[in-house]
């Protein structure tokens, strides 16, 4: 592939960064583009017959390297991997055809590189860190709220009354709506993202809780009822655990609006955290470290969502059809 | 069982008795409802098996669910041993139609719910549960969910938790409608054995004829909505029963005289309330009231 590079297009990428590109494990991609990304809309034309030399090369590489992944056992691996190989491709070959400044879009590799030397550097660590530590807390703050309330509101018709209209209302105010108050109430730094975090998981936690204990079958309460249970008994062995795949679901839900809250809370009402790292880069047009920040926003939202559906699975395995199997 | 007062009643003493017991449900744009129970009124003896005998949607259910004290009678009372009940208790267990087990708890954890209310120790919990899964014949089945449990071992194992609390008596609520018809005559033939182990009072309803027939020392029947006991007979069958009685002559006299009296109530009873009638009734169907 590297004859394919096209002299005098650009500059030479950093020696680091065509070292990186190589080392990666998924090699269909041309170093040519490494140059491309410093493409000016003058040179477009000159890059588009690049490109075009160079895409179906990239993309019959790419499916001939992934084929046999894709036909093997992992059939489901290899086709996310193929549909994420695709995405990346196509960006790639649009930035190395130039449609895009590099400070708005850097070419995949690039970020790549980044990225690999932010968590190296620990850089992003720390920032996931402080992150994860702000949504462990309003994490903690609502489930133990959302739980409680939920329960209470679900047990007692009186309780129901009273709270629906005063939970209802602050419902669909959407999180983002409420920065600037908590801004205000708390100043920069952990309180709004504390609170916005809480806020925002608070409700699916809620609802979810709510519906749970709503959600018991009036057989089993008869059943239990029969067999002598107390309010005690009936509490934990009965309406906890017939609750259960409501409340992990509510959870799962809520972890979800957590991540999403912190990042916001962090755009504007921190100094550290993965939020407030893209926002400072915006500001030095750093976009290749903005889009690491988010991609590992991403990734780590995503790896939440895992935990929390593996955890739904364990808790609720006597729910799962596949039980029997 | 001895020296309780008799408040009330001058029948001879019964273990469990209906007295007058009407029901209503809230009927939209109805204040008063529809009756669904219309002065039930039976005893049963101490130990003795009695069948509630119904066609379909007249209130078997609502009538159990009366007589555990889970639902409040609009008029009537329930006694026990001559005293009124007023809430459930583990001296009355129910056995229900969709078993009601708790889809999160192993057959052994299902079966000793009712000892943990009680407040039985762990081990004891455990040695009294094993002893009932046996008598149902569900060892082996100790640590499995109800989900991996075929219909008639849910039964069994809802059998289980109900004997498991010891009660004094046991209602059963169309216990094996849900079964195919081979695994409910040898559940039924179980609960013939169990009950003569045990010796219980078992009130069980019922759509089946045969099974009213083949399991119980009397059977009630009951009409349409608005219910009442509208026939009362003695099952003089002896005991104990072989599963081929069901063809011998004795048996089908019975279950044919049943027959008759149920198909005519099926024919004729439409939900034909004093207040009104609920639903659509033909001409030549009205005559009922
Ligand atoms: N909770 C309820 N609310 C209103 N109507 C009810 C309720 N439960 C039962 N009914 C009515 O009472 C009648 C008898 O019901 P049920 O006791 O379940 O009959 P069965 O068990 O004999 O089939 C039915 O017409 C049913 O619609
Ligand atoms: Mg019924």
């Amino acid at each position: 592939m590297g004859k394919d590079k096209p002299a005098g297009v650009g500059h030479p990428p950093p020696i680091a960064a065509a070292t990186e590109c190589r080392e990666r494990p998924n090699m269909w991609q041309a170093p040519a583009k490494g140059e491309s990304h410093e493409c000016v809309p003058s040179r477009r034309w000159q890059s588009f017959r690049i490109a075009v030399r160079l895409l179906p090369v990239q993309e019959i590489e790419h499916f001939v390297a992934c084929l046999p992944m894709a036909l093997s056992t992992k059939l489901r691996y290899g086709k996310s991997v193929v549909a994420l190989a695709a995405v990346i491709a196509l960006w790639e070959a649009a930035c190395s055809m130039g449609w895009f400044a590099t400070t708005i879009l850097p070419p995949p590799h690039v970020v790549a590189v980044t990225l690999a030397r932010m968590i190296i550097s620990g850089d992003l660590l720390r920032d996931a860190a402080t992150s994860l530590w702000r949504v462990f807390v309003g994490f903690a703050c609502a489930s133990l709220l959302g739980i409680s309330l939920g329960a209470l509101t679900g047990l007692s018709r009186g309780f129901r009354e009273y709270a629906t209209p005063l939970l209802e209302i602050p419902r669909p105010i959407p999180p983002v709506a409420f920065v600037p108050i908590s801004v205000l109430w708390f100043g920069i730094g952990n309180g709004p993202a504390y609170f916005l975090v809480t806020f925002g998981a608070f409700f699916p936690i809620y609802t979810n809780a709510l519906a749970g204990v709503l959600s018991v079958s009036q057989i089993h309460r008869d059943a239990a009822l029969c067999l002598g249970a107390g309010r005690r008994l009936m509490l934990t062995d009965v309406i906890l655990p017939a609750s259960m795949p409501y409340l992990v679901a509510g959870l799962k839900t809520g972890l979800g609006t957590a991540w999403f809250c912190v990042i916001v809370a962090e755009l504007v009402g921190a100094q550290s955290g993965l939020g407030y790292m893209i926002q400072l880069n915006r500001m030095t047009l750093q976009s290749e470290k903005v889009i690491s920040g988010m991609i590992a926003i991403g990734v780590i939202g995503y790896a939440m969502n895992r935990l929390m559906v593996f955890i739904h699975r364990k808790v609720v395995s006597w729910r799962v059809e596949s039980i029997r199997a | 069982m001895t020296g309780t007062q008799h408040t009330g009643s001058d029948s001879p003493r019964f273990k469990i008795e209906a007295a007058g017991i009407h029901m209503a449900f809230p009927f939209a744009g109805d204040q008063h409802g529809v009756e669904v129970l219309s002065g039930v009124s039976f005893g049963v003896a101490e130990g003795a098996f009695v069948s509630i005998l119904g066609p379909s949607g007249c209130g078997k259910t609502t009538l159990v669910k009366v007589l555990a004290g889970l639902l409040r009678p609009v008029q009537g009372v329930v006694r026990v041993d001559g005293r009124e009940i007023a809430s459930p208790s583990p001296d009355r267990t129910v056995i229900f139609q969709e078993y009601g087990l708790f889809e999160w708890k192993t057959v052994r954890e299902n079966v000793e719910f009712g000892l943990k209310a009680k407040g039985l120790p762990k081990h004891q919990r455990r040695e009294v549960a094993q002893r009932f899964i046996e008598l149902v014949h569900l060892h082996g089945s100790e640590r499995k969910y109800p989900n991996e449990l075929s219909g008639g071992m849910k039964q069994r194992a809802a059998i289980a938790r109900a004997l498991a609390v010891e009660p004094e008596c046991v209602l059963m609520d169309e216990p094996f409608a849900a079964l195919d018809s081979q695994t409910r005559q040898i559940l039924q033939e179980d609960i013939l054995e169990i009950w003569e182990k045990t010796r219980k009072t078992i009130l069980l309803v019922t759509h089946n004829v045969e099974e009213a027939v083949f399991l119980s020392d009397r059977i009630l029947m009951l009409s349409n909505i608005p219910t009442k006991v509208v026939l009362d007979i003695p099952v003089g069958l002896p005991r104990p029963r072989p599963p081929e009685l069901r063809f011998e002559s004795g048996f089908r006299k019975i279950a044919d005289r049943l027959w008759h009296a149920l198909r005519s109530e099926v024919g004729h009873g439409r939900p034909a309330d004093k207040r009104g009638l609920k639903v659509p009734v033909s001409a030549d169907e009205g005559a009922f009231t």
